[in-house]
């Protein structure tokens, strides 16, 4: 009679694809234990596979519904689940399909799949309090460019290596009848936001792009500006942060005080 | 059977014929105000930090009491307790205050690597006395009783000891975890293993059950032998409306569930479903406004 952990190890790998891991095991009745494990094995593949279809619709719809099940199957055995959630499943699917060589007639697949998983995490992301106005109107203006400009909770900056945002846009159900995109118009720079209760996917100038990926690096308001500069020299600073708070993708800043004070909380919690 | 030590179980009484809440039917929840006693959701599917799933259960919970059922808790694995997933739920617990908290009689991970499904244990007396543990872990951690459910199950372990119904009786008496009943899981599991359905339900323990489930199954036939499956995607079946009669002479008046999880239909099927089972169950239902 095997123990507990015996036999869970051994339908763990019958669920991984050993047919006969319970052979002797199971009462037959009709069935005999290979089918019986065969049951379990389907209802695990179609229900991980169910969990990438509600993170993935577009990634699906590019290479079709008999393809998915295949890459499902093949993403799995890569990157099996960690989590009794499985909204936490599929997050290596972008790095998946760099190396998955039975896709790469869509070299933009990846970029794709870390759009979406970006929008999958935006989606269930914490929700921020509007920004405080009144406080910063209190701040010394000296100390403008040592702020540090926190980024709305769900805000997640992708820089992509062809035109994600519009094959992602002419894939989606309400879409109008499909353009078709040029993938030689090349990279993108994307904010995927939530802003008003709705997911956003917003195509970002270098300049703004350089800037929130500064800010979110926890980079001072000045060499945020400096690197956002190097980036886009035009770049229209004056106008650009009212923009960023006035549409809330900045929530909330730190007074450089509060960043000594929580580094040093942090190196006290540290030591 | 030990009462639960903590006051926040029965802080949101639930009685009456309850519906499954599920994405597609926040909107129309909250516009038409079905006439159904209370509300069940899965606990994972707001595990997330914010955005739109806790703004409509806020919303939503504010009108009906709310029960809710888990299935990632993993009771039965062999796996350590996964410490992060409780610690989701009692965040989720602590911020609606449920009437109920429920899992499964199974296992779902080996060494880290999660199914995501509800996998049969074998019935032992080594099994029980892990799934005590467990259940006795969780609710310590949750601080608060939870229910376990009976699963359906395609195949039976020849090493088994233990009849289903005498596993969870104990598990319910040592560990003092309640007992959430599926009426369609035990005819599905009592057709596919050839048990009499009835006299499972005259062998659970009385007083341990709190809530029971109604949901409905598929028919898969694989080398001419039908096995049932359990994937809540249809109405109730006729003969699982008949075990649940049967049943509500045991169990009076406990809360009762409908689940519809695949092919999700118009909230409309499923408050029929519920004002049929309501009917049956002989419960008023109790519209909380």
């Amino acid at each position: 009679m095997p123990s507990l952990l015996e036999l869970q190890r051994r339908f763990a790998a019958g669920l991984g694809g050993e047919a006969h891991a319970l052979d002797g095991l199971v009462a037959e009745h009709g069935l005999r234990a290979a089918q019986r494990l065969q049951i379990y094995r389907n209802n695990f593949n179609i229900s991980l596979s169910a969990a990438l279809v509600a993170v993935y619709p577009v990634v699906q719809q590019l290479v079709g519904g008999g393809f998915f099940g295949y890459l499902a199957h093949e993403f799995t055995r890569a990157f099996p689940s960690r989590s009794g959630n499985l909204h936490d499943f599929g997050a290596e699917m972008g790095h998946f399909l760099i190396t998955f060589t039975d896709a790469r007639e869509l070299p933009y697949l990846s970029d794709v799949a870390r759009l979406e998983w970006a929008w999958h995490q935006t989606f269930h992301s914490a929700d921020a309090p509007s920004f405080p106005l009144e406080r910063l109107g209190q701040v010394d203006p000296a100390l403008h460019a040592q702020l540090r400009f926190k980024l709305h909770p769900s805000a997640h900056l992708l820089d992509m290596q062809f035109p994600v945002s519009l094959i992602w846009e002419a894939n989606q159900v309400d879409a109008e009848a499909a353009e078709s995109v040029d993938i030689s118009t090349g990279s993108e720079q994307l904010l995927i936001i939530r802003l008003e209760e709705q997911v956003q996917v917003v195509r970002l100038p270098a300049g703004e792009f350089a800037l929130l990926g500064a800010l979110h690096q926890g980079r001072a308001f000045g060499e945020a500006c400096e690197i956002a500069l190097t980036a886009a020299p035009k770049l229209d600073l004056a106008n650009t942060l009212p923009m960023l708070i006035g549409n809330g993708t900045l929530c909330d800043f730190l007074l450089p005080d509060d960043t000594a004070l929580k580094s040093r909380e942090k190196n006290i919690n540290n030591a | 059977m030990p009462e639960s030590g903590h006051s926040s179980a029965r802080a949101n009484h639930i009685a009456g014929v309850g519906i499954g809440l599920r994405a597609p039917h926040y909107e129309d929840v909250l516009t038409t105000r079905p006439d159904v006693a209370w509300l069940e959701v899965h606990g994972e599917n707001y595990f997330g930090a914010g955005g739109a799933p806790l703004h409509y259960l806020d919303a939503i919970r504010a009108l009906y009491p709310l029960s809710i059922h888990c299935v990632g808790m993993s009771l039965g694995s062999m796996d350590p307790l996964n410490r992060t997933h409780i610690a989701h739920l009692k965040a989720l617990v602590d911020r609606y205050q449920p009437a109920l908290v429920s899992d499964h009689l199974c296992w779902g991970s080996f060494a880290g690597t999660y199914f995501n499904d509800l996998l049969p244990l074998p019935y032992t007396e080594e099994a029980l006395e892990h799934v005590i543990d467990r259940v006795a872990e969780a609710q310590d951690a949750l601080g608060r009783q939870i229910l376990v459910e009976n699963v359906s199950s395609y195949l039976q372990f020849e090493h088994s000891t233990i009849d289903e119904w005498d596993f969870l009786n104990a598990l319910a008496e040592r560990s003092g975890c309640a007992l959430l009943l599926d009426i369609n899981n035990i005819y599905v599991s009592a057709q596919n293993h050839a048990f009499d359905a009835r006299c499972y339900l005259a062998s659970v323990s009385v007083d341990a059950v709190r809530e029971m489930h109604l949901a409905g199954f598929a028919v898969n036939t694989v080398d001419g032998h039908d096995i049932l499956i359990d994937h809540h995607g249809d109405v109730v079946a006729e003969p699982v409306w008949e075990l649940f009669e049967h049943a509500c002479q045991r169990f009076v008046e406990v809360p009762t569930l409908i689940e519809w999880d695949t092919d999700i239909p118009a909230l409309d099927v499923l408050v029929g479903e519920a004002t049929k089972a309501a009917t049956i169950l002989g419960a008023k239902r109790a519209f909380v406004a």
